[in-house]
């Protein structure tokens, strides 16, 4: 159920690596301009071409896409590659952890192994170490899977670590999984979702083999067959928390189905009935369109891929796309006439010291539009400009609906410089975006607030309360943010001020 | 050590984008793949107690993100265009390209493209810090040294008597060389040299890179990381170096470092006595308040004593506790990871200062296999006292024992000036040990029935 997946395909599971998204969805990872024109470009491709003269230090796919699997129960991830390469992970010690207590799940460490390539490693390839550190991972952790995450050196030097994992899987009880989530190879960061979700679906998802019952049960499984028929899988992401899935589940629960959430954190026992469902349901077509689009072709279940229920009408949105699917419009618009009445009410007090303010949002894709449109429709802020790391077809239609057509976009991913430059055009009085980001306003002097949290619910009605009643509370008192611009500098020139971003931007030969 | 490894405490060679940015005004821009940058920032910034991005760090980082096409075709015209716009972009003294992996297997040479620039007079330096080189020490050593040859230059200037550089705590790998910086450059001034510090608020920045050679001599107060740096200072401006391994923590050591660089500068061995005669003075004067304390509350007080950290810190710190607190070191984990030769140093350093516990010291960079040995030793004991890691601070919550933060990697706690280097420092470290007793629940020394009757 997504007309923005039309056309594509899934089956991509014979060849060790999926391919880069450049080639597979097509993305426009640089742009500078108007809502409008970056619609019209994207549709004659032109805005797929666009690169930068002058970059700033991006993302690596390896990052997200051991992310996502590091997350699961029971693994261990060994990253092969330099050193270096894993070091994002030391910055974040413990993030895992209180996520898995926040959702009640078994305290567990973050166990990561380095193959930590030298020199030599780079002349004689780095193969007999990552035996060594696989051989070490069965021994010293037992654990269900081993995760190996290839970095750059050993993509660039060939280790071809899939005839490794096909070698040992025999004889480790752990099952092997190879990602692919070389840096260089993708411009699109959000690529290693596709290489993490592609280990996973090689390696992980094999459907549970039911028996036939000794003694027939017919009741029983009619009781159970009911039961998948009305489930609904929710798939969760890195930056949702674990309070944005009680919420969503609540929802989905309301309308009398089965709410179910996956795949981060989830067990092997979990991604093993994966399939035993009626509908998979995205929040964020940047995460895992190549999961949910593979799941159909494999189990032929119908898949979910729209909008990120943020705010009162993406929510609503997500809500009847949901029971649409299971003929609840009724049940639906119930729920949604309860709850948004009590919405409503909740946000009136906050709407009033928000509306008529400035405010600019940054981050991925799905999340900032849902988040601006919340902002503007229904807090009544005035949206002066949205900055995406990526656009894809993904958003097409959320992009049309934004407000006005000549609103100031940016795409790419970091860039505070420009993202500074646009800051001082707009002179917003709120600005919500991705860490790394809010650092840098703040020294503009601009008001912020995170665009995600890992503790913090913003997804559905109860994060779309929170959200208003956090916007307000920045704009309570803003003295931090004075004190801080009034005193620190920027490390930008005058030149770069005076001059329009769209200098910045070139146009390429290829696409990506 | 080049071995599987798990729980590091260090990065790679690229780290030396953190000892760039640690130069007021220095710029560095990478030639990697996307997002090597962000990883060491990861790491040494967000890791190291939430520095934060400084003047031009974090996602400021000019890089060339290096794609597919570049590995194919080679990086060089890509970073010219880079290195194009942050000189036109980016206010600074100084630019430092550092290459990643993918430049150093393809073969681009940073080094050739910066000259380029620096021939039409740009301050711009090139150094090759590909991951697979070594780790950050290593990166960190090697940029110093190229920004010397390549921005300092061949200048052979007069001496300036009572003009020093310091070399010691390697920045953000050391998640307290600000304070630290601070407290030497401080201590120092107070016996009479002028101190070129080079890193963080206290340095004047590439004007005081540019001073380098007009120093007198040199110190490096560090067991073996920037040796490289002092001996290559020999040969290049004929400064000698004064090298003094121990970290100065508290009183006796603090004393003694400037006792010894007194003698070395040749400065009056009256003033010298004197500062330290007054410091002292001070230091007791609040070091009694904890020896009240300490007498009040033996019983709850933990007293064996586990350090993790590098060979700088670990033998400084160990040796304080030990000699001037009171402690029993168990274990003494070295994480630095020094090579054959430096080993062999840093042994000898460690025998001289901490005679009594060669039994309990162990070189070892995987956090994993210092948690096994930390763990046996403990056994039950829930009087120990753990300095280290983020991986330390995990045991000591598992085991019920007290905790101080001292290495990276360091996730929850902000550091913005603490240090425990010098006098001062001491004090600081007994301060947040001992701080750290009343923060889980309340602790007295005394049955309630005494304490409302006053001990009677």
């Amino acid at each position: 159920m997504s007309k923005y997946s039309d056309g594509l395909t899934y089956g991509f599971t014979e060849s060790t690596a999926p391919p880069v998204r450049e080639t597979r969805i097509g993305v426009c990872s640089a742009y500078c301009g108007s809502c409008g024109d970056l619609i019209d470009d994207l549709v004659s491709g032109c805005a797929q071409l666009q690169a930068r003269k002058f970059a700033q230090s991006g993302g690596c796919q390896l990052t997200l896409a051991l992310g996502i699997v590091s997350s699961l129960t029971n693994v261990v991830v060994i990253i092969h590659s330099p050193l270096g390469c894993g070091s994002a992970f030391l910055g974040t010690g413990g993030m895992r952890k209180t996520m898995r207590m926040s959702k009640g799940k078994r305290d567990e460490d973050f166990v990561w192994i380095h193959t930590n390539m030298d020199e030599t490693d780079v002349v004689q390839g780095g193969i007999e170490k990552l035996r060594g550190a696989l051989l070490y991972a069965e021994k010293e952790y037992h654990p269900e899977a081993i995760i190996i995450g290839n970095g750059c050196v050993p993509g660039i030097i060939g280790d071809d670590i899939d005839s490794l994992a096909l070698e040992l899987q025999g004889s480790l009880s752990a099952k092997i999984v190879p990602v692919h989530c070389e840096g260089f190879k993708s411009r699109y960061v959000a690529s290693g979702y596709d290489a993490a979700y592609h280990g996973v679906l090689r390696h992980l998802v094999e459907p549970v083999q039911y028996n036939e019952r000794v003694l027939p049960d017919e009741g029983r499984d009619a009781m159970e067959r009911y039961r998948i028929s009305q489930t609904v899988n929710i798939f969760n992401v890195g930056s949702n928390s674990n309070s944005d899935e009680v919420e969503l589940s609540r929802l989905v629960s309301a309308l009398g189905l089965y709410p179910r959430v996956l795949p981060l954190h989830a067990s092997m026992e979990d991604l093993a009935h994966i399939g035993d469902a009626a509908l998979n349901v995205s929040i964020c077509a940047t995460h895992d369109d190549y999961l949910l689009g593979h799941l159909k072709e494999r189990f032929g279940t119908d898949y979910l891929i729209d909008t990120l229920p943020i705010g009162v009408t993406s929510t609503n949105r997500w809500i009847r796309l949901i029971a649409e699917f299971f003929h609840l419009e009724n049940e639906a618009e119930r729920l949604i006439g309860f709850e948004t009445r009590e919405l409503e009410a909740a946000l009136a007090p906050f709407r009033e010291k928000l509306a008529g303010k400035r405010c600019y949002v940054g981050g991925g894709e799905l999340r900032i539009i849902t988040t601006a449109e919340f902002f503007a429709t229904s807090l009544g802020m005035d949206l002066v400009g949205v900055k995406a790391h990526n656009i894809d077809r993904f958003v097409e239609e959320l992009l049309e609906n934004l407000h006005p057509t000549d609103l100031n976009v940016t795409v790419g991913a970091g860039q505070p410089a420009e993202e500074l430059n646009v800051l001082n055009q707009l002179k917003p009085d709120l600005y919500i975006g991705h860490s790394g980001a809010n650092g840098w306003a703040s020294r503009f002097g601009v008001p912020n607030l995170p665009l995600f949290g890992q503790s913090l619910n913003y997804m559905g009605y109860s994060g779309a309360y929170e959200l208003a009643r956090r916007a307000a509370k920045v704009l309570k008192n803003t003295n931090f943010v004075k004190n801080v611009s009034r005193n620190v500098g920027i490390p930008l020139s005058r030149v770069w001020f005076e001059q329009d971003n769209r200098e910045n931007i070139k146009e390429t030969e290829k696409a990506g | 050590m080049s071995g599987i490894i798990s729980q590091p405490r260090f990065t790679c060679a690229l780290g030396a984008q953190q000892t760039v940015l640690a130069i007021p005004k220095a710029i560095p821009i990478i030639h990697a793949g996307p997002g090597c940058s962000m990883k060491i920032f990861d790491y040494a910034a967000t890791g190291a107690g939430r520095q934060g991005e400084g003047y031009a760090g974090g996602n400021h980082v000019s890089c060339t993100n290096a794609s597919e096409t570049d590995v194919v075709f080679g990086g060089e015209e890509k970073l010219r265009s880079v290195i194009e716009g942050a000189i036109k972009i980016l206010k600074g003294d100084l630019f430092v390209v550092l290459s990643g992996c993918t430049a150093g297997i393809i073969g681009d040479d940073v080094e050739k493209v910066a000259k380029v620039f620096a021939r039409d007079g740009r301050p711009l330096v090139g150094v090759e810090t590909s991951g697979f080189k070594g780790n950050n020490y290593f990166g960190h050593e090697a940029v110093v040294v190229g920004i010397i040859d390549q921005f300092v230059g061949e200048a052979r200037p007069p001496k300036k008597k009572g003009t020093v550089n310091v070399f010691s705590v390697v920045p953000y790998q050391d998640p307290y060389w600000r304070g630290d910086l601070e407290q030497i450059k401080s201590l120092l001034e107070k016996i009479g040299l002028r101190v070129n510090i080079l890193f963080g608020a206290g340095s004047k920045g590439t004007e005081e890179w540019k001073n380098i050679p007009k120093a007198e001599f040199n110190i490096l107060l560090s067991p073996w990381v920037g040796l490289s740096i002092v001996t290559h200072l020999e040969e290049k401006y004929g400064a000698p170096f004064f090298h003094y391994p121990v970290l100065p923590v508290g009183a006796k050591e603090t004393s003694a470092f400037l006792r010894a660089v007194g003698e070395y500068a040749q400065l009056s061995k009256e003033t010298v006595e004197r500062i330290i005669a007054e410091e002292e003075r001070r230091y007791y004067d609040y070091f009694v308040s904890i020896g009240d304390f300490i007498a009040l509350y033996q019983n709850n007080l933990p007293y064996e004593l586990y350090t993790s950290a590098d060979s700088l810190y670990a033998i400084g710190i160990t040796k304080y506790l030990e000699n001037e607190v009171g402690y029993i070191p168990k274990g003494i984990y070295i994480t630095d990871d020094p090579n054959p030769a430096n080993l062999e140093q840093v042994k000898e350093i460690a025998a001289k200062n901490i005679p009594e516990y060669q039994n309990s010291l162990l070189f070892e960079a995987d956090g994993e296999i210092i948690a096994q040995d930390i763990k046996e030793k403990l056994g039950t004991s829930t009087r120990a006292l753990l300095i280290g890691s983020d991986w330390e601070r995990e045991i000591a919550r598992e085991t019920g024992n007290l905790f101080q933060y001292l290495s990276n990697p360091i996730n929850q706690k902000l550091i913005i000036r603490q240090t425990f280097v010098g006098y001062q420092g001491g004090l600081n470290l007994l301060e947040e040990i001992y701080g750290a007793l009343f923060a889980g629940e309340e602790v007295s020394a005394a049955t309630y029935v005494e304490a409302i009757s006053g001990g009677l």
